[in-house]
């Protein structure tokens, strides 16, 4: 039942000059298709090794995003067991199986730069000195992480926003002028929340940027979505308003801006007693102790936000810079 | 008066007749048992409840990537190994049997009795994968609904605009046209697998050696884009040996890896129409090329 050998040698022909008749059009097909995201750069030899033999054959025969699933599984039972240097390979692996899955990037990041950070800083059996630098080291990690993902992903709004909370996090080590690129990045997509814009005003004005416009732009978010008057927003208005005019009287124009002194208080308050946030303070301390003085709370009285800030400040948890 | 030769190739009707009773003669094998498995795959993603942790908003979410990625490999896996291993089979059981004896001794050409076999197999794959879509779409828009319920509830206080934006993003991860694009290049996929086998099948007597040689083919395919590139790139450190095996590779084997969107979907990409149309265009001209070249072999092969 052999096929006669001209036969095989003439297939033969037409399927190697069929081939390379094909061959430039997937050549730009696959060009194409990866420009598109629709398919990702091969597979390095790196990844082979890490993902194993048996795994490494699934993934390079069309099932990476489902060796990817089993990766990040495998992550999650490893942040169970807090084994992180581990889950740091685990992540990595997860990543570079399917790079364009920015809840991979999310959830790896916030693991690194929160889960495991958290875990060294309490770790009792480090002295103080070696938890800080464990911690700072994880932190680095998480920033990098989430950098390569903003990076490979750049119209995700959120993995941008999500590197910008963790640039502007007081608790990890914060860095304000990357935050607001991050943020930036974030804006720039179009599709990002409003949120994101009101971080961005925030990070803006702890690098200090001109009070004059910032407070123009900060009109201009409470003009087209009056539901950006939320306290920081309104807070921030506060200081930025004094920085460029003081107030003749600092109560009329606390209640101008929030409503009522009672608001005033509460929310300029919150906003001065969080002192690691890093938002300029200016004039509010003065409009605190003018507004808890017609109150009655002497600076000294246990309600007194200006000894709640001391109390906290002299407390110091250790992450203050 | 001339009547029309009773042989004339490329006869619908009759291909059909052969594609139908391909079609029976593989449902008798029992392959829809699969589609049981399959359900359990689907039900048993949908309890990886995971992560989300630190994240509410994130909440979920994985198990709805998780359906996806899961139902689509489940159903890139199946319509591999249906596609090498029922071509595989076809003709020497037509030999085993001797229908094929029966068929050939009548005025069927056996470029019909091939596309008519291919075809039987291709119509089981179809239906096959179109029944699996329609469970992974199903558990996909429950899921997909109880999740944007849970989140409108958890974040009932957020602004309208900030909910329509989480809600806008959930919808995006459950069923899309470009996820039923991606089953369709599953199918495409498969399709080219099996022209592939049943080229193999043309030059080999034995089941075992074609099954084994299509997968090994298969895995070639999948390397088969870093061959031409080491063809087409002019860098360095690629002599004229590794360019000329490069090319050798290149043309024999077909390109699986093109069929890989699927990834980019699962990850949230969408589909364009344009991508699926330039992969069905790839799809139809190996599946021509196999078929013409099986029949080159097939025809001229005595029994």
């Amino acid at each position: 039942m052999k096929p006669p050998r001209r036969a095989v040698l003439i297939a033969f022909a037409v399927l190697v000059a069929g081939g390379y008749l094909r061959l430039y059009l997937e050549d730009h097909a696959t060009k194409s298709f990866r420009h598109e995201g629709l398919l990702s750069e091969p597979l390095d030899i790196d990844v082979r090794e890490k993902i194993g033999q048996n795994s490494a054959v699934v993934a390079l025969a069309g099932l990476r995003t489902l060796v990817a699933s089993f990766a990040s599984l495998r992550a999650t039972e490893q942040f169970t067991n807090t084994e992180w240097p581990e889950l740091d390979e685990s992540v990595n692996t997860t990543v570079q199986l399917s790079p364009k899955t920015g809840y991979y990037w999310d959830i790896g990041g916030w693991h690194l730069a929160y889960n495991a950070a958290a875990f060294y800083r309490n770790d009792p059996h480090l002295s103080s000195l070696r938890a800080e630098a464990e911690s700072r080291r994880w932190v680095t990690k998480g920033k990098e992480f989430f950098e390569r993902g903003t990076r490979n992903n750049p119209d995700n709004w959120r993995l941008a926003a999500a590197l910008g909370n963790l640039y502007s996090s007081a608790y990890h080590f914060p860095e304000d002028e990357k935050a607001v690129a991050a943020y930036s990045r974030s804006w720039a997509t179009g599709k990002a929340d409003p949120r994101v814009r009101r971080n961005l005003l925030q990070a803006r004005a702890r690098v200090g940027e001109d009070p004059k416009v910032l407070l123009a732009e900060l009109r201009d978010i409470l003009q087209s979505d009056p539901r950006s008057a939320v306290p920081s927003m309104l807070a921030l208005r506060y200081v930025l308003e004094a920085k460029i005019t003081p107030p003749d009287d600092p109560v009329a124009r606390a209640v101008q801006i929030f409503g009522s002194e009672e608001r005033a208080l509460r929310i300029l308050g919150t906003y001065f007693t969080d002192y690691l946030d890093r938002m300029p303070q200016t004039g509010v301390e003065t409009a605190i102790r003018l507004l808890e003085r017609r109150k009655g709370i002497a600076p000294d009285s246990p309600e007194s936000n200006i000894r709640l800030r001391e109390e906290l400040s002299a407390r110091n948890y250790g992450f203050e810079r | 008066m001339s009547r029309p030769a009773k042989n004339r190739p490329l006869n619908p009707r009759r291909i059909g007749v052969i594609a139908t009773h391909t079609f029976t003669q593989l449902v008798r094998m029992k392959v829809f048992y699969f589609l049981a498995i399959f359900a359990v795959i689907v039900l048993g993603s949908n309890l990886f409840n995971i992560q989300g942790i630190g994240r509410p908003d994130l909440q979920g979410m994985d198990v709805l990537r998780m359906i996806r990625s899961w139902s689509l490999g489940t159903m890139t896996l199946f319509s591999v190994v249906l596609g090498v291993v029922a071509t595989a089979l076809l003709l020497p059981k037509d030999v085993e049997d001797r229908t094929l004896y029966t068929i050939l001794a009548k005025p069927v050409p056996r470029l019909d009795y091939l596309i008519g076999k291919l075809a039987g197999v291709l119509l089981l794959i179809f239906v096959s994968l179109l029944v699996m879509d329609l469970l992974m779409t199903g558990v996909l828009t429950i899921r997909t609904h109880m999740l944007v319920a849970e989140q409108m509830e958890r974040f009932a206080s957020w602004p309208q605009a900030d909910k329509d934006s989480l809600r806008a993003e959930i919808m995006a991860q459950g069923p899309t046209w470009s996820l039923h694009g991606a089953t369709l290049a599953v199918f495409m996929r498969s399709a080219v697998i099996a022209s592939t086998a049943l080229l193999l099948s043309t030059f080999s007597t034995s089941t075992l050696f074609t099954t084994i040689s299509c997968f090994l083919v298969y895995f070639i395919g999948n390397f088969q884009a870093d061959a031409r590139d080491m063809y087409l790139s002019s860098g360095d450190g690629i002599g004229p040996g590794g360019r000329i095996a490069g090319l050798a590779v290149a043309v024999v084997f077909p390109d699986f890896q093109l069929f890989n969107v699927i990834d980019g979907v699962i990850e949230g990409a969408a589909l364009p129409l344009a991508a699926l149309g330039t992969l069905a265009g790839i799809t139809i001209f190996y599946v021509v090329l196999h078929t013409f070249v099986s029949w080159l072999v097939f025809a001229g092969k005595e029994f």
